[in-house]
């Protein structure tokens, strides 16, 4: 909804190899992840956002057995192979990807180079550009990890049966704003942000 | 760092960008009733990968394959417009 009213958007190309999003309306271009405007009449707005979860069919029926699946009428094969080669069969449990030469062509910048470029983990963050990605190497499945981060404690913890990471406040005020990604994605969305690193244990 | 200096419109090099001039490089996805199917009756592999959203605590998942193509999903649940990005 943008001033009370409806948007339609599309995908029309990428920036910093992330996909952008464009609106019918205006023409407008918006981050697809933050929901800022970057460009065009409606630059400076931004689309309120929540977050999804990312997870299995497996996982999910075993605590919604009757959702309901929005299916696609289909998806032309050499476009589908592409997204393989980008993505992977695998998101979730899949470390490295193989960037296209496009993609690296629409980035600004080079790539943070604090970790692999396609490192997976799940990114958290506040509504004043706050932000912290928790490697999925730093996080075992089925376990949590508890992370002092802005004066209060995360629990990060990855799910038995589909492995996805996610993030709670140990106060139990809900959870914060996160998603899974990989690293290139989120230091581009977010400069700077922190990364989380187990700590040691003694002995 | 303040909120200005990390903006989208301050740190997206708006030159650098590969974006078509008119119509999109992925198509959106638009579902409607003939979209919906229970997800128990999709035959999917248990290992399949999800998105899972709710609006007004009704709940519904896109596959991630399927989104990986769409990056797009728009459309009314619950009474609300709901935009899932990918």
């Amino acid at each position: 909804m943008v001033d009370g009213n409806v948007h339609w958007y599309g995908v029309p190309g990428i920036v910093n190899g992330l996909a952008v999003l464009r609106d019918e309306e205006s023409s407008s271009l918006w981050d697809h992840i933050t929901g800022e405007c970057f460009d065009g009449p409606l630059a400076g707005q931004r689309l309120p956002f929540w977050g999804v979860d990312i997870t299995t069919v497996e996982a999910e029926l075993k605590s919604y057995p009757d959702v309901v699946l929005l299916k696609s009428p289909g998806i032309p094969f050499f476009k589908s192979t592409l997204m393989n080669v980008v993505i992977g069969k695998n998101f979730i449990d899949k470390q490295g990807t193989t960037l296209p030469g496009f993609f690296r062509r629409s980035m600004h910048t080079a790539i943070d180079p604090r970790l692999p470029e396609g490192e997976n983990g799940l990114g958290v963050m506040t509504d004043d550009h706050q932000a912290k990605f928790y490697p999925m190497s730093a996080l075992q499945k089925g376990e949590s990890i508890e992370d002092d981060w802005m004066g209060r404690t995360l629990i990060v913890q990855r799910g038995a049966i589909d492995g996805v990471p996610r993030a709670k406040w140990a106060d139990g005020n809900g959870r914060p704003m996160q998603l899974l990604t990989r690293w290139y994605g989120f230091s581009f969305t977010y400069p700077k942000c922190e990364i989380y690193e187990p700590q040691q244990k003694a002995g | 760092m303040t909120i200005k200096e990390q903006s989208a419109a301050t740190r997206i090099d708006r030159s650098k960008k590969s974006i078509r001039k008119e119509g999109y490089a992925f198509e959106p996805l638009r579902p409607d009733a003939r979209n919906e199917i229970p997800l128990k009756r999709a035959r999917l592999s248990p290992k399949t990968e999800l998105i899972a959203f709710e609006v007004n605590g009704v709940r519904r998942v896109l596959s991630v394959k399927e989104m990986v193509y769409h990056h797009v999903c728009q459309g009314e649940l619950a009474g609300e417009p709901y935009l899932v990005t990918f």
